[in-house]
C-alpha cells in the first residue's frame, strides 16, 4: 500500500505595525493551500507575547521600522531565546547594512515591499526548505555594490607599477626570504635588497611587509 | 498582454503610500507612487491610470486642488479619483470633483470596495 505524507502547511506569524500591510500580506498568503497565518502582530512586544503563549509559528515575518522595539531587536531577541522558527524580513530599506545585520542576526530572508507577490511567497516557500533568501532587488543592489569593491580595488591594483626587479624582490619576499637570503640569491648588495624593499612598501602604501604581501595577493601580484 | 489596471497613488505620508501600494499590488494592481502632486498633469498623461487615490493633506499642497486640476484638464478628466484623509470634514468629493472618498483608517476590504465600484462604472 503506498503512504502518503501531507506536509502540513507553514505557519506564519506576520509583524508589521501598519495594519493595511498586515491584512494585505495576510490576505495574499491566505490563498495559499501550503500556508497558514497562525498570528498577526503590530510590535515586536506582541509577537513575543504571542509566541510565548503557545502560537507556533515555522517562519516569523517582521517590518524593520517598529514601534519602540525595532526589527532588529525582534530578531535579536528571537535568537537570544532560542525560539525554534525561522524569520524574515520585509521592509522598505534594504541596504548592505541591513541586509547583512538581518542576516547576523539570524534572519533567512531579506525581502523588499517592492517585492512582486509571486517572489514573496517563491521566497516563504525556499526560506522553510533550509534556504536563505535574499529578494532579487536588493540581491542585484548587493553584487553591484560588490562589484563596484572590487572594480576599485583592480584600480589601485593597475595603478601600482612595479618594475621587473621589484616583482622578482616581492615573490621572494612572499616566500619568506630574509634580505641577506635575497642578495645572495640576486646577486645584490643587502643595501639594494632593502632599498627596493622600501620602495615596495611606498608604491603599495603598506605600511609593513604583512600589509605588503596582503595587498599583493589581493591584488593577484603574486604567482 | 494582460490587462491590469494602473492605479496612480499621491500621500505624502511614506509609509502609508508603501502600504497601500504594497496592498494594491499584491492584489494585482499595478501601481505609481507619488509623495506629492508635482507634474501631476504630465504623469498622469503618461502613466494613463484607470483610477487616481489622492489624500487631501500633503503638506503645501492640498489633494483636493490637485483633483480639480485634473478635472479641469479635458484629455484626463474622465479618469476616476478617490480622495482620502483621516479628517472626515476634508471629504466632501462633490467639492473637488472626485468620485468617491475614504476615510482613514480604512480597512482593506473597504478600500477594494470603493476601487472596484468605480473602475466598473468607467
Amino acid at each position: 500500500m503506498q503512504k502518503t505524507t501531507e506536509i502540513p502547511p507553514t505557519r506564519i506569524l506576520l509583524v508589521d505595525d501598519h495594519a493595511l500591510v498586515r491584512d494585505g500580506l495576510a490576505m495574499l498568503i491566505g490563498t495559499q493551500p501550503d500556508m497558514n497565518i497562525v498570528g498577526l502582530a503590530d510590535s515586536a512586544a506582541q509577537a513575543l507575547e504571542l509566541l510565548e503563549n503557545g502560537t507556533e509559528a515555522d517562519l516569523l515575518i517582521t517590518d524593520l521600522n517598529l514601534p519602540m522595539v525595532n526589527g532588529f531587536e525582534l530578531l535579536a531577541e528571537i535568537q537570544q531565546r532560542k525560539l525554534q522558527l525561522k524569520t524574515a524580513v520585509l521592509s522598505m530599506q534594504g541596504s548592505e547594512s541591513d541586509v547583512d545585520q538581518a542576516v547576523q542576526l539570524g534572519a533567512s530572508g531579506y525581502l523588499l515591499k517592492s517585492i512582486d507577490p509571486d517572489e514573496l511567497l517563491f521566497a516563504i516557500r525556499h526560506i522553510i526548505k533550509g534556504n536563505v533568501y535574499i529578494c532579487s532587488e536588493s540581491a542585484v543592489k548587493l553584487l553591484k555594490n560588490y562589484t563596484s569593491t572590487q572594480s576599485k580595488t583592480l584600480n589601485a591594483t593597475m595603478a601600482v607599477e612595479l618594475s621587473d626587479r621589484e616583482e622578482e624582490i616581492l615573490q621572494l619576499i612572499a616566500q619568506g626570504f630574509t634580505n641577506t637570503e635575497m642578495a645572495d640569491r640576486l646577486f645584490l648588495s643587502k643595501r639594494t635588497i632593502e632599498g627596493h624593499r622600501q620602495s615596495l612598501l611606498d608604491k603599495t602604501n603598506s605600511k609593513n611587509t604583512a600589509t605588503l604581501i596582503r595587498f599583493a595577493a589581493i591584488s593577484g601580484l603574486l604567482y | 498582454m494582460e490587462n491590469i489596471p494602473k492605479i496612480l497613488l499621491i500621500d505624502n505620508d511614506r509609509d502609508n503610500l508603501d502600504a497601500m501600494s504594497l496592498v494594491l499590488r499584491f492584489n494585482k494592481y499595478r501601481t505609481y507612487s507619488f509623495l506629492n502632486g508635482d507634474h501631476l498633469i504630465e504623469r498622469t498623461r503618461a502613466i494613463v491610470p484607470d483610477m487616481l487615490i489622492i489624500d487631501v493633506l500633503l503638506g503645501a499642497e492640498d489633494g483636493r486642488d490637485l483633483c480639480r486640476q485634473i478635472k479641469s484638464t479635458p484629455d484626463i478628466c474622465h479618469i476616476p479619483i478617490l480622495i482620502i484623509s483621516a479628517n472626515k470634514s476634508l471629504l466632501c468629493p462633490m467639492d473637488c470633483q472626485a468620485e468617491g472618498s475614504i476615510e482613514k483608517p480604512f480597512n482593506i476590504d473597504h478600500l477594494f470596495n470603493m476601487i472596484d465600484a468605480h473602475l466598473l462604472v468607467h
